[in-house]
């Protein structure tokens, strides 16, 4: 049932990112995945297992799930967060959109754990703050690195 | 529930010189090479690689089971971190020999078969040197495969890139 629901709300995420229009060019989106993608990889690694503050089943149909959900769900939402909040064309951030996916992502997390894909240890409250600064840590890290990385020089050199 | 702490090495010696050598010498590399790619496809180009590396280390091989450790234990260190970003040049490399020797997509299997074919060897002395532990039965022949595999997908990703690039360019033509 975990791998049928994680694979549901990956698919609706895909279907969120592919309807909403994007301030970002390809490559920009490309960069942004590859950011995100390691940025959340290196610190749900360290969480699971060197702080363990989070358990997470290796049942096959469990860990599929949590594939689903790290390779997909999450830095989809993260990329339209930060897709949101560039500035393009005469275009001003969208605050809000950005910090309504901020808090749908701390209620994802949530979610996980009452889906028993992750498992709490500590209390919710702790969890629900801590998931909150981590994943608003996540869009402002690749928020910046996304700037930087629109701002690189576009000259192209044949040989 | 999580399982036990491997350590495979406490010392500051092969496995990490190899790492930061490897990554200095890669970088350099990068550095001295004629530029082929405008610096945000070199980035993209680059960051490929880093994101492989991290996508087979962190998420594939540790679930339902751990298939490898990297360095001194099955932990995640600072070590680990940096030895990711070696996957890097490697990645780079690929995408300018690619682009440099103009291989037609009709010898893109055997540019693919060389270069997973070196990947090997490359991992054979990492596994050699202690950076890669295998356990559960995992064997380099795996490895052989996920490369076939990974590098026929970044022959297309390289395609598409470049596509996106002009385009780009064009649209910033365009533009100004």
């Amino acid at each position: 049932m975990q791998l049928a629901l994680s694979a549901l709300f990956a698919w609706l995420a895909i279907i969120l990112f592919s309807i909403v229009p994007k301030r970002l060019s390809i490559l920009d989106l490309v960069f942004l995945y590859c950011v995100i993608f390691i940025l959340t990889t290196a610190s749900y690694t360290i969480f699971d297992v060197n702080l363990r503050v989070v358990t997470i089943s290796r049942a096959p149909s469990i860990s599929f799930a949590t594939i689903l959900t790290r390779l997909v769900t999450i830095p989809v939402l993260i990329m339209m967060a930060v897709d949101a909040l560039q500035p393009s064309e005469g275009r001003q951030p969208n605050w809000l959109t950005a910090i309504a996916i901020w808090l749908v992502l701390t209620v994802f997390d949530w979610v996980l754990d009452l889906l028993k894909i992750i498992t709490y240890r500590n209390s919710f409250v702790w969890h629900a703050l801590t998931t909150s600064i981590v994943y608003l840590g996540f869009i402002v890290i690749s928020w910046g690195l996304t700037r930087w990385y629109r701002s690189s020089d576009r000259k192209n050199v044949q040989l | 529930m999580n399982e036990p702490v491997k350590v495979y090495d406490t010392q500051f010696n092969q496995n990490e010189w190899t790492v930061m050598i490897g990554l200095c010498v890669g970088l350099v590399l990068i550095y001295l090479l004629p530029r082929r790619f405008s610096r945000k496809l070199s980035i993209v180009f680059f960051m490929c690689g880093v994101t492989c590396g991290f996508l087979f280390d962190h998420v594939i091989s540790v679930m339902p089971v751990s298939f490898y450790d990297v360095n001194d234990t099955s932990q995640f260190q600072i070590m680990d971190f940096i030895s990711y970003w070696m996957y890097g040049p490697i990645s780079y490399l690929f995408f300018y020999v690619y682009d440099r020797f103009h291989v037609k997509p009709k010898f893109s299997p055997i540019y693919i078969l060389c270069s997973a074919l070196i990947s090997t060897c490359c991992e054979w002395a990492a596994v050699k040197i202690g950076i890669f532990h295998y356990d559960h039965g995992y064997k380099l022949q795996v490895s052989f495969v996920i490369y076939l595999l990974v590098q026929s997908t970044w022959v297309r990703f390289f395609y598409l890139m470049k596509r996106a690039d002009s385009n780009e360019s064009l649209h910033d033509g365009a533009g100004s």
